[in-house]
């Protein structure tokens, strides 16, 4: 091998190194812009400003919910081809700066507590866990998904914190595969909303499996509360 | 210069894969490392509090004094709290940790209320020593156990990592590692301790709360209810979902109606043949009622459906539908416990939602004393700091599930809105609660 070939190995090389930094830089940006985005499923303080923001200038007409549900989406849409934006339904650093936005690097739930209904957090994230476990489901199953949560934090058995009962290790397959991250719809909000107000179809139930997959023994030895769509309830 | 170009190209991806597989390798153990070392602390954490709680507990037993008990008790609940904590976030399936869970729970909830009542003055009685004894007992053996399994892990025997990803899958039944395994020999041998039965919210007492009273209606009669209750001109098809059990015998029923898309699911007791729940599916619109008119029609839809002197407490308001509590009233005094809530639409006033579990159950004829203490003489019992907006007489439900009788004073300190309740026969507080007043929730005055 001559001195020239040798170059050509290493330049490649070099080159071929730069391609695989840029690309792990890229998908490391990425994930931080997605951060700060706001989209569909969104909710809190910021997403109430782009309602009001949005309706001042006559794209929304819809209600100021704080929840970035279809409506708001179409709004979007409409403001950023008016504006010349790229459109996306998603209200990212552009789109915000043309709102007069500022989007700030926080999470996009909100922190502001509802009194007598439970945290906003804490609804968002039961939100979560009926999105990624009760996806398909009639809506009281959904319902019933949120209400076995709440049960648990109140049965002695389980830890005493939504985010302790949803994060205890192997308990919710939606978190073991990361299928919790994805943004509730908002039918998924609504169910864990009527859950924290207090609607329970499934009776104080502590357990719930699909009867077609579930494997285990011991789950079965509970006794079942009620069959709502595809899962059973059982304390 | 084509004759070399072909090997090149291919060494070039091999060593690229190399790089990448690598990576892949250093980054997975450092993250196993990570995850390692996070299991470490909670069941670190976990032996060092149940220590704590065993000490505590053995202090508490010889100490007469009702300061050094208060200090005791509320060491006592807090470490039980973080060891439960803890423990719940060990990769061990829920059936091995189960009974210790519970033990930490009620350990910490029986301390709180010792605690609640050693503040008001009452004293520890003989029936609740040796209930404090026998939950020493199984502090002392939990202790020596989880200090026998930290032997183990740190000599190498057991690791976290190996138990994670076997536990991913089984949190219903437990797997054979020996951490899992020892878990599992501790809920079956170590743990056994008394029924306690006391006003908190893990009592024992809760478990066997009462079915609603009532004949038992056949499901044929519990659709008719049913159909009833939703408005026999309003339903196009119901059919029968399934049968529940539970706190409440029930029929269940899906339900279409007229010139709407979205479905209802409506549940009616066996015995008594009462509505329990109803739940509407619906979409966001725009409200076209005000807040007001949604409680109003709400409160008609009460009274025509026979549930008399209901009176709204609390109304919330998400997007285009609100949420309005209503508690039971009867001579001025009002049964918090008695709860109805009810869902409406703003868009048209159609009801969304109904939910009447607690009436059900708590509903009764009471017998109430009179009060020993006057509204005057309770007014004075409350802070002065507050600026007091209105007063009457409640029933308030406890955390155990029995009910207080109390002068509710509603007041303003510093801009925000506090209810403060005065016990009507001691004259103690018996409840603070602030009211966050924001855009979705407001106290009905």
């Amino acid at each position: 091998m001559s001195d020239r070939n040798r170059l050509k190995i290493v330049s490649v090389l070099a080159a071929f190194l730069f391609i695989a930094a840029a690309l792990n830089a890229y998908y490391t940006d990425r994930s931080a812009a997605e951060a700060a985005a706001l989209g569909w499923g969104s909710s809190g303080d910021k997403v109430n400003e782009i309602q009001s923001k949005l309706k001042q200038w006559g794209y929304y007409d819809g209600p100021i919910t704080g929840y970035y549900g279809e409506l708001t989406y179409k709004a979007v849409r409409l403001f950023q081809q008016k504006n010349g934006l790229k459109v996306d339904g998603i209200v990212g650093p552009e789109t915000a700066a043309a709102l007069g936005i500022n989007l700030g690097g926080g999470a996009p739930a909100s922190s502001a507590s509802a009194g007598g209904g439970g945290n906003q957090n804490d609804i968002y994230l039961l939100a979560r866990v009926v999105h990624g476990e009760a996806r398909g489901e009639p809506y009281v199953g959904k319902v019933a998904i949120a209400a076995v949560v709440l049960n648990r934090v109140r049965h002695p058995d389980f830890p005493n914190t939504i985010a302790g009962v949803i994060y205890q290790p192997g308990a919710f397959t939606a978190v073991d595969d990361g299928q919790i991250n994805l943004t509730p719809d908002e039918e998924s909000l609504k169910a864990a909303r009527d859950a924290m107000n207090g609607w329970d179809p499934t009776y104080g139930a502590i357990y719930y499996w699909n009867p077609a997959t579930a494997t285990s023994k011991w789950i079965w030895s509970r006794p079942i509360h009620i069959r709502i769509g595809k899962h059973v309830f059982a304390k | 210069m084509t004759r070399w170009a072909l090997p090149v190209v291919l060494a070039l991806a091999l060593v690229m894969t190399g790089i990448w597989g690598y990576n892949q390798y250093t980054l997975n153990r450092q993250y196993g490392i990570h995850m390692d070392n996070i299991y470490q602390k909670s069941f670190y954490d976990l032996v060092a509090s149940v220590g704590s709680t065993e000490i505590k507990l053995s202090k508490l037993m010889v100490s007469s004094d009702r300061g050094q008990h208060i200090r005791l008790l509320t060491d006592i609940s807090r470490q039980a709290d973080y060891a439960q904590t803890n423990l719940s976030q060990l990769p061990i399936s829920h059936t091995a940790i189960q009974k210790a869970q519970k033990y930490l729970n009620q350990l910490s909830d029986y301390a709180k209320y010792l605690n609640n009542k050693v503040s008001d003055g009452k004293i520890i009685t003989t029936e609740e020593m040796d209930n404090l004894r026998e939950l020493y007992r199984n502090a002392v053996r939990l202790n020596a156990d989880l200090v026998r399994l930290d032997k183990e892990v740190q000599s190498g025997k057991a690791g976290w990592r190996e138990i994670a990803k076997k536990g991913k899958s089984t949190f219903y039944e437990a797997s054979n590692d020996l951490v899992t395994k020892q878990f599992v020999e501790i809920d079956q041998r170590g743990i056994e301790y008394p029924t306690l039965i006391y006003d908190g919210p893990f009592s024992e007492a809760l478990k066997d709360r009462a079915d609603i009273k009532g004949t038992v209606i056949s499901r044929k009669k519990a659709e008719e209810i049913a159909r009833e209750f939703i408005g026999s001109n309003l339903v196009k098809e119901i059919r029968f979902s399934s049968e529940g059990s539970g706190e409440f015998s029930t029929w269940g029923f899906d339900v279409t109606l007229k010139n709407y898309d979205h479905p209802y699911y409506i549940q009616i007791s066996r015995k008594g043949g009462k509505v329990v729940n109803l739940i509407g599916q619906y979409k966001d619109g725009t409200p076209r009622l005000s807040v007001e008119q949604g409680k109003e029609k709400a409160a008609a839809f009460l009274n025509e459906k026979g549930y008399a002197n209901m009176v709204p407490t609390y109304q919330q308001k998400y997007g285009s539908v609100s949420v309005i509590n209503f508690a039971y009233s009867e001579n001025g005094i009002i049964f918090y416990p008695d709860l109805i809530k009810v869902k409406v639409s703003l868009e048209d006033g159609r009801i969304l939602g109904f939910e009447a579990r607690n009436y059900l159950m708590a509903h009764k004829e009471r017998d109430l004393e009179e009060p020993k203490l006057s509204l005057e003489e309770a007014r004075k019992l409350v802070s002065s700091k507050l600026e007091l907006l209105s007063a009457r007489l409640a029933v308030i439900p406890t955390d155990g599930g029995n009910e207080r009788f109390c002068y509710e004073f509603k007041g303003k300190y510093m801009g925000n809105l506090y209810i403060v309740y005065i016990d009507a026969m001691t004259g103690q507080e018996a409840d603070i609660l602030q009211i966050i007043d924001t855009e979705n929730g407001f106290l009905a005055m």
